[in-house]
């Protein structure tokens, strides 16, 4: 496996007896363009924020390049984790370069950090984040006049600014169009083999998960159930055991590598709605 | 809700006009009075040069007393866009969130029930009153975390109750009406110059503050979890300015008592102008600020002069239709 970034050591998160996440363990190595899929209330965004260390679990550990995320400081985790809110919100009045400089907060330190600071370092990520994220020509746009592919992609921007080794997204295609959802997905599956951006995504489109992630993890009842490539985790039996429905998994069409296709069945409910955890899967 | 301003003028002519406008006030206001002084008079006194009447009213009264409301509008101005920023609410001020209540309270309880204490007292036991009600409103808006909505709507409540305590200790003193009601309204009636360093300290600390904190509150204008995920411990940020405003309220009520509007207003006529960078929103809103109470002042005293009325109704009298304004357009 590639270096591993971020890891999890039996991760539980149960505020005031209720149990979110039960016991998680993943590793996330370097170069992994993850999805994690599973039904609504399965513990992903959770997941996700205990990831950026935005959460503090309950119990078990959270590692970062090896050290533990809660011993670090939360900027030095900030340099290393982006972690992108579902449906963050700015100023309408804020243009997309202003946002995108936001990102370089976490590398400023003394006087640097009240008063921005603008090195030629925070100027070239800048630059580089708004070309990777193809907002470059919109830089002196304000957010209110661009679209919601647009605005989501200035917020990408606003992540790649920060230069952190892993993107933690939660649902970056959420309440885009098609056409957007994946210009987003290429951008971030062009990212991932261009530049070796490591990311983990909360998605709920399993086709996308299928097409653009390398790697799917299944989480239900705050359990990862099951975790591997996406042709070994979207297969018909384990995506109707975990969303209930019954699903027919069809092969993909040879230009997108076969990759596997999802197409729900309606009406028929499969017996088993979110199977109990552990499941003998890794 | 999110706050918002259009851009409309660039911020450094935004800043010098404002100063500008400042000096412009004091200028106006420090010759008009009970008695009219003329330009002439004017510097004549403040060189120290025309005869002796005209050298008293311009130093001993007139500017001392623009100092002081400067100095006061100033400090709410800018605790009003502190708090505006940290609660990502446009309603929020130092009057609306009860800080300027709880400082009410200690400032009242001081003069009814030690009239004798040291000047000094009255700022410091004022700051520690606001940072006390600031504390309750947290408390009480505390679960997990502060949701804007509930901090705004614990303000008005802990508002509401500390100024009923203020008021009944008054009724129970043998307070002199005009005194009452011109702390409870809020006014300059008689600050000199004695006022001016016992608030100074804190002018200085809240404007230190401000600075430190305005590029976090631009940061935290992205929401919680977004500063977060940058590296931001939000909590801490949100405590520095709700302290910061606290004492900057908190002195300005000791010298004026409880003047509504002045933080609601000027914050938002900044953000009007420059847009909603923290970096020009809070020394604009200091400026805008200090030139509506000198002006206010100025008319307080002048309107029927020479008798004075509060300056506190009549920045409620602009305040109140404005502030009707903004929620009509707004939401």
């Amino acid at each position: 496996m590639s270096r591993p970034l971020l890891a999890l050591d039996d991760v539980r998160w149960s505020p005031r007896g209720r149990e979110v996440l039960r016991g998680i363990t993943l590793t996330i190595g370097e170069g992994e363009l993850v999805a994690l899929i599973g039904p609504t209330g399965s513990g992903k965004t959770t997941l996700l924020r205990i990831l950026g260390r935005l959460l503090r679990p309950t119990s078990g550990r959270v590692l970062i390049a090896g050290r533990d995320a809660w011993s670090l400081d939360p900027r030095q985790v900030a340099r290393r984790v982006a972690f992108l809110p579902q449906s963050p919100e700015a100023s309408p009045d804020l243009t997309v370069a202003e946002l995108v400089w936001h990102g370089r907060y976490p590398h400023h330190q003394g006087l640097a950090r009240p008063f921005g600071g603008a090195r030629p370092s925070d100027r070239a990520a800048v630059e580089a984040a708004l070309h990777q994220a193809g907002v470059a020509d919109l830089r002196a746009a304000r957010l209110g006049e661009l679209s919601g592919g647009e605005q989501r992609r200035a917020w990408i921007a606003l992540v790649l600014a920060q230069e952190a080794e892993v993107l933690l997204l939660d649902e970056p295609t959420a309440f885009l169009d098609i056409g957007h959802q994946l210009e987003l997905l290429t951008l971030l599956r062009r990212l991932n083999e261009e530049h070796g951006t490591t990311t983990v995504m909360a998605l709920h489109d399993l086709a996308y998960a299928g097409s653009h992630a390398t790697r799917v993890a299944a989480l239900s009842r705050g359990a990862i159930f099951a975790d591997g490539p996406p042709g070994h985790v979207l297969t018909s039996e384990r995506l109707s055991a975990l969303y209930g429905v019954a699903v027919t998994v069809l092969a993909g069409p040879a230009e997108a590598a076969g990759l596997p296709i999802v197409v729900p069945e309606p009406g028929a409910r499969h017996p088993r709605r979110g199977p109990e955890p552990p499941h003998p899967d890794g | 809700m999110l706050i918002a301003g259009r851009r409309r003028i660039p911020p450094a002519p935004a800043l010098v006009g404002a100063a500008a406008a400042l000096l412009g006030a004091a200028a106006i206001a420090v010759s008009l009075g009970a008695v009219r002084l003329s330009v002439g008079e004017v510097a004549e006194g403040l060189l120290d040069s025309g005869d002796d009447t005209t050298r008293r009213i311009v130093w001993q009264l007139r500017v001392p007393r623009v100092l002081a409301a400067a100095l006061v509008g100033g400090h709410l101005g800018i605790a009003g866009a502190l708090l505006q920023g940290v609660t990502r609410n446009p309603l929020a001020d130092p009057h609306i969130l009860g800080f300027s209540s709880g400082a009410g309270v200690v400032a009242v309880a001081l003069v009814v029930w030690a009239p004798g204490s040291p000047g000094a007292l009255a700022p410091a036991g004022a700051f520690a009153g606001s940072l006390l009600s600031a504390a309750v409103v947290y408390a009480l808006a505390w679960r997990g975390g502060i949701s804007p909505v509930r901090f705004a709507l614990s303000g008005v409540a802990v508002a509401a109750l500390f100024t009923a305590l203020s008021a009944a200790a008054i009724s129970l003193s043998d307070l002199f009406t005009q005194a009452a009601l011109s702390f409870l309204v809020g006014g300059l009636i008689g600050a000199g110059w004695d006022d001016l360093p016992r608030i100074a300290p804190y002018t200085l600390a809240g404007a230190l503050a401000a600075v430190g904190l305005a590029r976090a509150l631009n940061v935290l204008a992205l929401g919680d979890d977004v500063a977060r995920g940058l590296g931001m411990r939000v909590e801490r940020v949100r405590l520095g300015a709700v302290a910061a405003a606290a004492a900057l309220t908190g002195s300005a009520v000791a010298v004026s008592g409880i003047l509504a509007f002045v933080g609601l207003v000027a914050p938002h006529a900044a953000r009007l102008l420059v847009g909603g960078d923290h970096r020009f929103v809070l020394p604009l809103s200091g400026l805008l600020g200090a030139t509506l109470l000198v002006l206010a002042d100025t008319a307080a005293r002048t309107i029927w002069a020479p008798a004075e009325i509060p300056a506190g109704i009549l920045t409620a009298i602009v305040g109140a239709p404005v502030l009707l304004l903004l929620i009509r357009t707004r939401t």
